[in-house]
């Protein structure tokens, strides 16, 4: 946080009265009630005219305390809480805890499970983008951009409906695996939008990349500078519009992703403009990898066969003891991991989110710490909009993408 | 004169008939009078009166505003009697315009048009 | 010139087809938004969504009526009727079309030998309407609106005023039904480069003298919640939209007259159908009708300037395109012509 800036004091409305005006700033409170702060982030900020002198994010609205209720909840039990912090990209948190969870019972996955939560977490991501093109320009004021990208995200959400039964919570990786197989027009569901989507990503850049306006109002606004975003510990697709090619599924590859081709576009600049331009490259880079893992996709098995983890089917509980034992024990109270700590950073559409799990023995996990990249990207704030406008404090909080659920856990 | 006698005509139709939508939600609804409450400030109640001080440069800017403006008045009679005059109106709001045009180049050294 | 009881009747009469016509403005913008946006917009209101502008109109009477603590009261209740005053106003002065067309009446409530200066003089007088607004609310929100919007203003004006003046010196006169009779394209095909470029920066600063993206810093809701309208509800808000709106048709209106020869039809149909250019309203409705979509058009495709490029965009381009254009008039009229 910066110094208080000397000579501040806030006018009371009897000294106003009396005429008593003084040297100050205007300090305005923009939210948890504003129509552009992505939910109920609320920021104190000092304006001089209108550029920006002091910034300071007041957090906490949306505290729902999940990391603690995750600590009275079994294994299976704790993924019903991971999908709702980031509601926009999902599975991104479902698979970070299963990947945590699955460290901690050295579980094997199945190849169809794998490839089928790369295409899933792919095709989130690219819905999460949808969102944050949309919603980012209409904070510059441009209206026709955000119906166009809810259409399309329309088509993916359809998509996730068809696989999971649900919209938006979806809750459908398991530890071990997934809840069940993808439906049969699924392939096809997915093909169809690979086929149509790149036309549509065409339209978006003639759209706005292309346009003056748009470009005048982000280029040069809110620069994090390369050294001072690696301080901030900023990671995602900001990170890297500030040049840093550091991208988990690169870095450290999971869930197979060492296997599929794709690109980390990076940027120099470090400005809202290549933070924009930094999602909407990689779009195309989830289309590759998802039309990659839909090549790959063989029938098989969605769930690690080792019956510690997941139950027996049910045509085994009619002829085998041991099975129903198997299912009873799951059942009632969950697995034990054996005592250990994991962590596996994966790559959200924010940026780096971890799951760091600490297993006591028990069926529940001992202490359960989320890193969230919303929150760490949000420090950034202040960085970019100090000695910014007004107006472009908006376009920094809409390139920095935080999502408030994230945020406030 | 008499020409422009329409003009209050139509203000004072404008003045009624704005008077009376204004008098709707009385006449129409008996509310006595509009509710106080305090300002939005996105959720947050206002301790301190809105009004500040504005940047200095409001006043610079305005005072540009008004030199060009009052140029902008002189211009139009000339462009009325432009075409009877001939270029000798030409040059001669050309050497007005010239002087303005340094003082707007002065202004910009000194960096009056940074805006922010 | 009429006699005063005529004078009475068409000042009413326009004062109502203007409320009329920001009604149904605001539904056909909605329908049209909602067609470029892959919506439909209100359709649920009597066919196509008809009665909507009534439903809004209600809705608006009815809202509770608000006043800030601490707020300037007089001021802040004066201001929307500031607002809506000149801008109903400024219409008078534009000739709908020939004299006697209209029933053997004029078409226009005043006929002004300065009717451009007038035009030009009342819509600057509104936007104190909007200044005030914001200035009394005791609201920090609306006080940023208001400063945008003077701000704004004195970008514009300049460019604004200064682009007409190519129309005035090849017509000769401010008189806007003369203007249109001169009819400036017909002088010399000389002209056409300095009127091109004078028409674009007037259509450009026309946009930004009403507010409308990708010049709508005073309102914009991204930043400033609703700038200077934070604070009304009910019929003041409803009146600070019908001045815009009405703002909006008098700009139209106005392009129209100076740069497209307005009460007058196009040629092709008065050779076809003689006389056809003498109806009258028809052909500036038509006229403004384009401009409207135009705005409605922006809007749905813009974003937003940044006040500081707005102010930059008003200084260095607007005024230098339009002070060009000028002084290339007057070099084609004083050595050419």
């Amino acid at each position: 946080m910066t110094e208080r800036p000397a000579g501040y004091h806030a006018l009371t409305v009897d000294e106003e009265r009396r005429g008593d005006f003084d040297t100050r700033f205007m300090r305005i409170n923009v939210g948890p009630q504003h129509p552009s702060t992505h939910g109920v982030l609320r920021l104190v900020v000092d304006l001089d005219g209108e550029r920006i002198v002091r910034i300071s994010p007041q957090i906490g609205y949306l505290h729902t305390g999940f990391e603690k209720t995750m600590e009275h909840r079994t294994y299976q039990q704790v993924i019903t809480y991971t999908n709702r912090m980031d509601y926009v990209h999902s599975f991104a948190h479902d698979l970070a805890y299963v990947l945590s969870a699955e460290k901690l019972m050295e579980a094997r996955v199945p190849e169809r499970a794998q490839r089928v939560r790369v295409i899933l977490t792919e095709l989130n991501r690219i819905a999460s983008h949808l969102v944050f093109l949309g919603t980012g320009i209409l904070d510059m004021g441009a209206l026709t951009l955000f119906f166009y990208t809810m259409r399309e995200r329309e088509q993916l959400l359809d998509i996730f409906e068809s696989v999971t039964g649900v919209r938006m919570n979806f809750g459908y990786f398991r530890v071990g695996g997934l809840y069940r197989d993808v439906p049969e027009s699924f392939e096809h569901d997915v093909r169809a939008f690979l086929a149509g989507f790149p036309k549509m990503l065409d339209q978006y850049a003639t759209m706005f990349m292309k346009n003056d306006i748009f470009v005048n109002r982000t280029k040069g606004v809110g620069v994090i500078p390369r050294e001072r975003a690696l301080e901030y510990g900023l990671t995602g697709p900001s990170l890297r519009a500030s040049g840093v090619p550091l991208d988990f599924r690169k870095a450290e590859p999971y869930s197979g992703y060492e296997e599929y081709a794709f690109e980390v576009p990076t940027s120099e600049e470090g400005d809202a403009f290549a933070r924009f331009e930094m999602r909407f490259r990689e779009m195309t880079q989830c289309l590759r990898i998802v039309e990659q893992a839909l090549d790959r996709l063989e029938p098989g098995p969605v769930q690690d066969p080792d019956r510690r983890i997941s139950l027996p089917p049910r045509s085994e509980l009619e002829t085998s003891m041991e099975a129903v034992i198997f299912h009873f024990k799951l059942v009632t109270e969950g697995f034990h991991p054996p005592r250990g700590v994991s962590y596996v950073a994966t790559e959200s559409a924010r940026g780096e989110l971890g799951y760091y799990l600490v297993s006591d023995g028990g069926s529940m996990p001992y202490r359960v710490k989320v890193r969230v990249p919303s929150l760490i990207n949000l420090q950034s704030l202040e960085l970019a909009c100090v000695g910014g406008l007004f107006a472009d404090m908006v376009v920094n909080i809409a390139t920095l993408d935080p999502v408030m659920g994230d945020v406030d856990k | 004169m008499e020409n422009y006698a329409p003009i209050l005509v139509l203000m004072a139709v404008v003045i009624v008939i704005v008077g009376l939508i204004y008098r709707l939600p009385a006449l129409l609804g008996g509310r006595a009078s509009a509710r106080e409450r305090p300002g939005y400030l996105s959720g947050a109640v206002p301790r301190e009166h809105a009004m500040s001080r504005f940047h200095v440069r409001w006043y610079l800017v305005g005072l540009l505003f008004l030199a060009f403006d009052m140029e902008m008045v002189f211009m139009y009679p000339w462009a009325v009697v432009f075409a009877d005059i001939g270029w000798m109106a030409m040059v001669e709001m050309g050497m007005f315009l010239l002087i303005l045009l340094l003082g707007v180049l002065y202004a910009w050294r000194e960096g009056a048009f940074r805006w922010t | 010139m009429d006699p005063l009881w005529v004078t009475l009747i068409k000042a009413f009469v326009l004062c109502l087809v203007l409320l009329g016509a920001f009604a149904y403005m605001t539904l056909i913008e909605r329908r049209i938004l909602g067609r470029m946006q892959h919506r439909h917009g209100p359709n649920r209101t009597g066919p196509f969504g008809l009665l909507q502008p009534i439903a809004d109109a209600i809705k608006s009477v009815f809202k509770e009526d608000i006043i800030v603590t601490n707020a300037d009261k007089v001021v802040y209740v004066m201001a929307p009727m500031i607002s809506i005053i000149f801008a109903l106003s400024a219409f008078g002065a534009i000739p709908g079309g020939p004299a006697g067309s209209l029933f053997g009446f004029n078409p226009w409530v005043v006929d002004l030998d300065i009717g451009v200066l007038y035009v030009l003089a009342v819509t600057s007088v509104g936007v104190y309407g909007i200044f005030l607004g914001g200035w009394a609310s005791n609201s920090k929100y609306a006080l940023l609106g208001s400063l945008r919007s003077s701000a704004q203003i004195i970008s514009y004006e300049l460019g604004l005023g200064l682009s007409v003046l190519s129309v005035i010196m090849i017509a000769g006169t401010l008189n806007l039904r003369e203007i249109v009779e001169v009819g400036v394209w017909t002088v010399s095909p000389w002209l056409w480069p300095p009127l091109a470029v004078a028409f674009v920066a007037f259509v450009i600063s026309a946009i930004a003298e009403v507010n409308r993206t990708p010049f709508d810093l005073p309102e914009a809701e991204q930043e400033i919640v609703a700038g200077y309208l934070t604070e009304y509800s009910g019929i003041k808000w409803a009146l600070y939209q019908m001045s815009e709106y009405v703002n909006m048709m008098t700009a139209a209106a106005f392009i129209s007259t100076l740069f497209l020869g307005g009460y007058r039809g196009p040629y092709v149909l008065e050779r076809l159908i003689p006389g056809s250019s003498e109806w009258p309203i028809i052909w500036l409705v038509l006229k403004m009708a384009i401009f409207m979509f135009l705005f409605i058009w922006l809007r749905a495709t813009l974003p937003r300037f940044r006040y500081d490029q707005l102010m930059r965009f008003g200084w260095l381009y607007l005024f230098e395109v339009a002070l060009a254009a000028t002084l290339l008039t007057g070099a084609v009229i004083a050595f050419v012509l």
